[in-house]
């Protein structure tokens, strides 16, 4: 902790490193997550929106193409 | 002495540029922390919850806001955007937390948990609401500038140059506290509200009785409801501040900074949006019809009945609305970009180093400034059309956001606990709903008469 006794101090590598959590470094950002499964509920909840969503686009894209 | 190829450590990850600078600003939060100055690291904390809340009491928000209080009086409309306001903060809380505990920003998170497939139908929705979002805000900067008679072309230009001087900073902290001393000026439509004489005592009853609503639920009741939930909770709320958070460095010791951080802001976006609502009452109260107004109308109307200085504060309001939350939102869209294409995502990027970061930042800030100086373009269709697909795309983002911080694989115990889930459960099917409605109300619009 001798790195960050003094704020004008210049930082070192590992102040750096004390400083900032292993999983902040953009390296350690880089890599990729794993990918969680989803329930079968879930997944009908995000179809369902989903298609709403996309419907309700398509008639604001229309009432737009309608009212231009 | 025979020199072989350099063992490189593979399981320790190199340091870049971005982080030294993300280290010395966590060392100034260390240091404020060790020494127990209290204002100080709330001063180094904040700032995300602070900017989403007050970027989006964005242009459009406040006319919509002027407008609500122009037809409808202070009444039902004052506590209901409080409420609006508790909504935002249960929303953004989570992102607080997805943000400082995975240090991952909502594009990547949604990106590696759900998979590109559902990743993509996220950042078309994100995309299509920045831009005409931005679009929106170039507008109410024009519109507010030209109460002064500043042409277009200069108000537009000299907003984009701001927004291009401040991520050219090449500083996280620099830039935040740029757009934090800009958006400070969304407090001019409390000196404007003041300066409109409002009946203080009905403000006040109306906490109390939720009303009066003159009219009834009618069907512009309920567009104007809708849009001013589509104005204070929208996804670039979400993908901004979770990837903010990120981009501050906040962790899990800084949660309670940053619900703090939150909860300032929606309690200032709040009282702002109700004083843009109060200034502007004083034409309901004249009986003036403001239907066909536009972002500049507003402060014309208003200078007979406030004065020139409560009208000059309203346009300048407007501008600083448009400003700021065209900083904010391009930002979002830079962040989404850079973490989807697993490129630069910070603004401690330098402009070589982060040019992909920057210069989506600035092309689509760029953008948006173009299509407003077009002639002949449709802008109040503009104006009318975004709150729509802010809202439309709102249930989706927000499901997912739901899902994110209830994953525990990457949450932790810091998932929703079972009251926080009740908050954001309600929350989330209370935007559905709102959102639902207002799609019934589109297809058809003489359901409510």
């Amino acid at each position: 902790m001798a790195a960050i006794q003094t704020d004008v101090s210049p930082l070192d590598e590992s102040a750096v490193r004390s400083l900032l959590e292993s999983d902040q470094l953009v390296e350690a950002r880089q890599r990729s997550l794993a990918r969680r499964s989803l329930s079968l509920n879930t997944l009908v909840l995000m179809w369902g929106l989903r298609i709403y969503a996309v419907f309700m686009f398509g008639i604001v894209g229309y009432q737009v193409a309608h009212t231009l | 002495v025979e020199v072989g190829p350099q063992v490189v450590d593979q399981s320790i990850p190199a340091l870049t540029d971005e982080d030294w600078k993300r280290a010395a600003d966590r060392r100034r939060v260390l240091l404020a922390r060790m020494r127990g100055r209290s204002p100080l690291l709330l001063w180094l904390l904040v700032g995300p919850g602070i900017l989403v809340m007050l970027g989006e009491n964005d242009a459009p928000s406040m006319i919509s806001y002027a407008q609500t209080g122009a037809q409808y009086g202070i009444g039902f409309f004052v506590p209901f955007i409080a409420l609006t306001f508790l909504m935002a903060y249960v929303v953004q809380e989570m992102t607080v937390r997805l943000g400082a505990v995975t240090h991952r920003g909502h594009a990547e998170m949604i990106f590696a948990r759900f998979g590109p497939f559902w990743g993509w139908f996220s950042l078309t929705d994100l995309g299509i609401g920045n831009f005409l979002t931005l679009v929106t805000e170039f507008i109410g900067i024009r519109a507010g500038l030209s109460f002064f008679g500043i042409p277009p072309v200069i108000s537009v230009g000299v907003s984009v140059l701001l927004i291009v001087g401040a991520t050219a900073t090449a500083r996280y902290w620099t830039w935040e506290r740029i757009a934090l001393g800009l958006a400070a000026f969304n407090c001019l439509f409390v000196p404007a509200a003041i300066l409109a004489h409002p009946n203080w005592g009905a403000v006040s009853v109306s906490f109390v009785k939720w009303g009066p609503l003159p009219g009834g639920l009618s069907n512009s009741v309920i567009f104007l409801l809708i849009a001013d939930i589509g104005a204070t909770v929208t996804p670039w709320m979400l993908f901004f501040q979770q990837s903010a958070v990120t981009d501050k460095g906040l962790t899990k010791r800084d949660l309670l900074h940053g619900r703090i951080d939150t909860a300032l802001g929606a309690v200032l976006a709040a009282g702002f949006a109700i004083a843009a609502l109060i200034a502007a009452s004083v034409l309901f109260a004249k009986g003036i019809n403001t239907s066909s107004f536009g972002d500049a109308d507003f402060a014309q109307h208003l200078q007979p009945i406030i004065g020139r200085v409560g009208a000059t504060l309203f346009a300048l309001g407007i501008f600083e609305a448009g400003l700021v939350a065209a900083i904010a939102i391009s930002t979002s869209s830079a962040y989404a970009f850079g973490e989807v294409t697993r490129k630069a995502r910070s603004h401690n990027r330098t402009l070589r180093d982060g040019l992909p970061f920057h210069l989506m930042l600035i092309l689509s800030a760029l953008g948006a400034a173009a299509l407003v100086l077009l002639p002949g373009l449709p802008l109040v269709f503009f104006v009318l059309i975004v709150n729509v697909v802010a809202v439309l795309a709102m249930p989706p983002a927000v499901v997912l956001l739901l899902l994110m911080v209830n994953d525990r694989d990457v949450m932790g115990t810091w998932c929703n606990g079972k009251l926080g889930n009740v908050a954001a459960i309600t929350t989330t099917v209370f935007l559905v709903l709102a959102s639902i409605l207002f799609g019934v109300t589109i297809i058809f619009p003489n359901l409510f008469g």
